[in-house]
């Protein structure tokens, strides 16, 4: 056993530190107030290294993690451009140009909101809370979780900072640059940090003792993620930062661009301010991880806020929904009528299934930027949003019938529910929600887009007919290729995706499909789509605008057939499926 | 239903190489109870999953209630299981989990909520059977399986640990759930670790270990053969030591640097 852990294992003290070798070994702890640097250094060692190996085996989240790395790239390079040109004319002897010290208090501000967000979150828990608090005092705690936030979030400011650090060199010809860009980058997300994480815990705190808050937190979270979205969609978010810049060109903000610069030959900026912060630095952090302290406390041992029981109040009586009445009516066998109102039921209750359809509809920002910038919407976008419909209402929820069934599959597989019962059961949940979202949300498009009567009407026929085909080709498709393993969102929220086989053949087919359905039904699409083909295509094929109708018809047809063949396949595959 | 509720005849299950369970013959008088005993990975819950069709065996045949197990659609009319991790979706309420059980065994839901609120009564879950089940304890939750797992009367029930994590009272109206079932004529299969509750319930004991059933007899038979002292501790310990150690003879046989310390 290491030094380490023989100084883990012995009782926690808040006493001061003693003299000697064994007090070097004792809790160092200001009477709990002010963290033990080992003790936090080794809580925020296990907090890394628990992120990095969650992250590792989340195949989910790898994909996440490299689709991010890949928009990272693009940005860093072009950080990397725009730092060299401003070091280049920095050294022709032209003014430090405003926008830099605005864009790393931006910076700034946005790290300190994410850290907010971070420490409000379960990052801001303890998972161990009965282990670490009985062997050391929460100050140790709280200053390893807050070292473990500032080194995650740092990944912001040393990409950006090497980026913008080499810029610089280049472009002035000095590596000067890099001593105020580090400083910065260390600065940056340790302040934001110290003061980030005692309001996340006081809001956690008061949340928690609060009942009203408690039951509003999603709501609130939703509304701010939309009003971010419609902001950046807008182009308002920039407007928001315009009205800001008095205040973040101006101290105590605008230092931080003033620390990463002033190294920087002839940005002209003036040694106060960097030299205040520098000062300031050490004292925020200490401040804010002693602030900290009883703000976690306040947070961990909140008694949380519960709906006061009613002495005598009736017992509870059999469930009655409208989501029941509905599919009464809908489904005939208790048995599909009990898979389509338990699937409908856990998706509204635990939505994070619907995070694995979320990626396509960044195409959707863009479009709507542009119908709202133009006045105009293409004519392709109504057939976007049937495939998008189509889509998603497969891969939400009929995609993995047999994975999302979860602990209770040998549960179904021992009932005397068919397999049939299983895919009307997901089909119906599906198309009752997925077929007039997609329908509405197509015809309006479809309308804005000056669609023909017949167009909006071979789009509201597509929407019904795409919809409930591919949760059909979904539960097909998902019943051969099963997926088990949970993606975690954080410590508790769980959801269980597609397999990557299932995910990837259905996209495939159903885009397929849709896309035949397009060509036949829209002129225009039919004309983009042979112009399109005979430039891709190899070998100089050429394919005309009938032709190209009669393959999409074939398309269709095959379509049709492959909808009776995966009903068929996820019936056997459902009934005969072990364990 | 046939005088043996479940009958199977050299079942078999291989993993590659390795036997999960090998050549396990039962046969088990129906209306009785039967304590399945075995060590951790000894092979009860691959036997339970072939016997409810979980799981096809690699060779062997059982039948249930005379229905053969290979026999799915009708198998699933006869039977009840509870996996030793309740099967139930937290998302739900316990009335809600229950009602869509009944449900996959096609019971209208008007007959269902008055059978579900009797057992959730029984259970003590009716003034919470409105609460989601993520709420719950460990012990509600099983009990929502139990009840999940008998309600609609089958013939043979199976039940993979379904005390553990309960506290005593509610483990002692398992105990007296499963009594009162045996006098209705059901058949209980019965896999635990806690041996009080076979030595009280059980007509028969089968101890697995390995994969192969090394003994099967009355509880009191069991007892009785035990060399130190003669209660049922003691002598499944002996019966599975045995076992042990003539595998670890066979080890240091075959492999001379290694001596299996599995125990």
């Amino acid at each position: 056993m290491s030094e380490e852990s023989t100084s883990l294992s012995e009782p926690s003290s808040s006493t001061p530190a003693s003299t000697g070798s064994l007090g070097s070994r004792q809790h160092t702890s200001f009477t709990g107030v002010v963290p033990s640097p080992s003790q936090s250094w080794e809580i925020a060692r296990i907090e890394l290294l628990r992120g990095y190996r969650w992250v590792r085996h989340q195949d989910f989240w790898l994909v996440f993690t490299a689709l991010i790395g890949l928009m990272s790239a693009f940005f860093l390079v072009q950080t990397f451009d725009a730092a060299r040109s401003v070091g280049s004319a920095l050294a022709a002897g032209e003014a430090l140009p405003a926008w830099l010290v605005t864009a790393t208090s931006v910076l700034w501000v946005f790290l300190t909101i994410l850290l907010v967000g971070d420490g409000f979150g379960s990052n801001g828990d303890l998972d161990n809370d009965g282990q670490y608090l009985t062997i050391c005092p929460a100050a140790d705690v709280v200053g390893g979780l807050l070292l473990a936030a500032a080194a995650k979030f740092s990944v912001y400011t040393i990409g950006l900072g090497l980026a913008a650090g080499a810029g610089l060199v280049a472009g002035t010809g000095s590596l000067l640059p890099l001593l105020g860009i580090t400083a910065a980058a260390v600065g940056i997300p340790a302040t934001a940090a110290a003061i980030g994480y005692p309001i996340a815990f006081a809001l956690k705190g008061f949340v928690r003792r609060s009942e009203n808050l408690g039951q509003l937190t999603t709501v609130l979270g939703v509304v701010l993620g939309l009003a971010y979205v419609t902001l950046s969609v807008t182009g308002e978010l920039l407007t928001v930062v315009e009205r800001l810049e008095p205040v973040l060109q101006s101290p105590p903000v605008a230092w931080f661009g003033h620390l990463a610069l002033v190294t920087t030959p002839n940005a002209g900026i003036n040694l106060t301010g960097p030299l205040v912060l520098l000062g300031l630095v050490p004292v925020l952090v200490i401040g804010g991880t002693v602030l900290a302290v009883p703000a976690a406390r306040y947070a961990w041992l909140a008694d949380t806020a519960r709906t006061s029981a009613d002495e005598g109040a009736e017992l509870p009586s059999a469930p009655d929904s409208r989501v029941d009445a509905v599919l009464a009516v809908v489904c005939r066998a208790p048995a599909t009528r009990g898979i389509a109102s338990t699937t409908l039921r856990r998706a509204v209750r635990s939505p994070f299934q619907f995070v694995f359809v979320a990626p396509p509809l960044v195409a959707a920002i863009v479009f709507i930027e542009g119908a709202v910038t133009t006045g105009s919407v293409p004519w392709y976008v109504p057939w976007f949003v049937v495939w998008y419909g189509a889509w998603a209402a497969g891969a939400v929820l009929p995609l993995n019938p047999l994975g999302n069934q979860g602990s209770t599959l040998p549960t179904l597989l021992t009932a005397p529910a068919r397999g049939r019962h299983v895919v009307h059961g997901n089909v119906t949940a599906a198309a009752l929600v997925g077929v007039p979202l997609t329908a509405v949300v197509a015809l309006a498009a479809g309308y804005l887009a000056g669609s023909s009567p017949p167009v909006l009407g071979a789009l509201g026929a597509a929407s019904v007919v795409a919809v409930t085909g591919s949760a059909v080709v979904a539960t097909g498709i998902g019943s051969m290729f099963p997926r088990f393993d949970a993606v975690s969102f954080d410590g508790s929220r769980r959801a269980v995706p597609p397999s990557k086989r299932a995910y990837s053949l259905f996209s495939a087919t159903l885009s397929l499909i849709v896309i035949a359905g397009a060509f036949v039904a829209d002129e225009t699409a039919r004309a983009v789509g042979a112009v399109l083909l005979s430039r891709w295509l190899p070998f100089g094929l050429d394919i005309g605008v009938e032709t190209l109708a009669i393959l999409s018809g074939i398309v269709l047809v095959g379509g049709v057939v492959g909808i009776a063949a995966a009903y068929r396949v996820a019936i056997h595959r459902i009934e005969d499926y072990q364990i | 239903m046939t005088d043996h509720a479940i009958i199977a005849d050299g079942l078999t299950k291989q993993y590659d190489t390795e036997h999960a369970v090998d050549d396990l013959s039962l046969s088990i008088p129906a209306g009785t109870v039967y304590g399945f005993l075995g060590p951790n990975g000894a092979g009860k819950t691959t036997t339970m999953r072939m016997l409810v069709a979980l799981t096809e065996p690699t060779a062997g045949t059982a039948q249930i209630a005379g229905v053969p197990i290979t026999d799915r659609a009708r198998l699933t009319q006869r039977i009840g299981y509870l996996p030793a991790e309740p099967p139930v979706f937290d998302e739900l309420t316990a009335w809600e989990q229950l009602r869509h059980v009944a449900r996959l065994h096609g019971i209208p839901d008007d007959e269902a909520d008055s059978r579900i609120e009797t057992l959730l009564d029984r259970f003590s879950l009716l003034a919470d059977a409105d609460k989601r089940i993520e709420s719950y304890s460990t012990g509600m939750t099983k009990k929502v399986g139990i009840i999940a797992a008998l309600f609609h009367d089958p013939d043979v029930v199976f039940l993979d640990e379904p005390t553990s994590g309960l506290d005593p009272r509610a483990a002692r109206t398992v105990r007296d759930t499963i009594a009162d079932l045996v006098t209705r004529e059901m058949t209980v299969f019965l896999s635990t670790h806690i041996l009080p509750i076979v030595d009280e319930l059980a007509d028969t004991i089968g101890v697995i270990n390995d994969g192969t059933l090394v003994a099967e007899a009355p509880p009191s038979e069991l007892k009785s053969q035990a060399d130190e002292s003669p209660d049922l501790e003691t002598a499944f310990l002996e019966v599975t030591a045995e076992r042990d150690t003539s595998n670890s003879g066979q080890s240091q046989l075959t492999d001379s640097g290694a001596i299996s310390s599995e125990g």
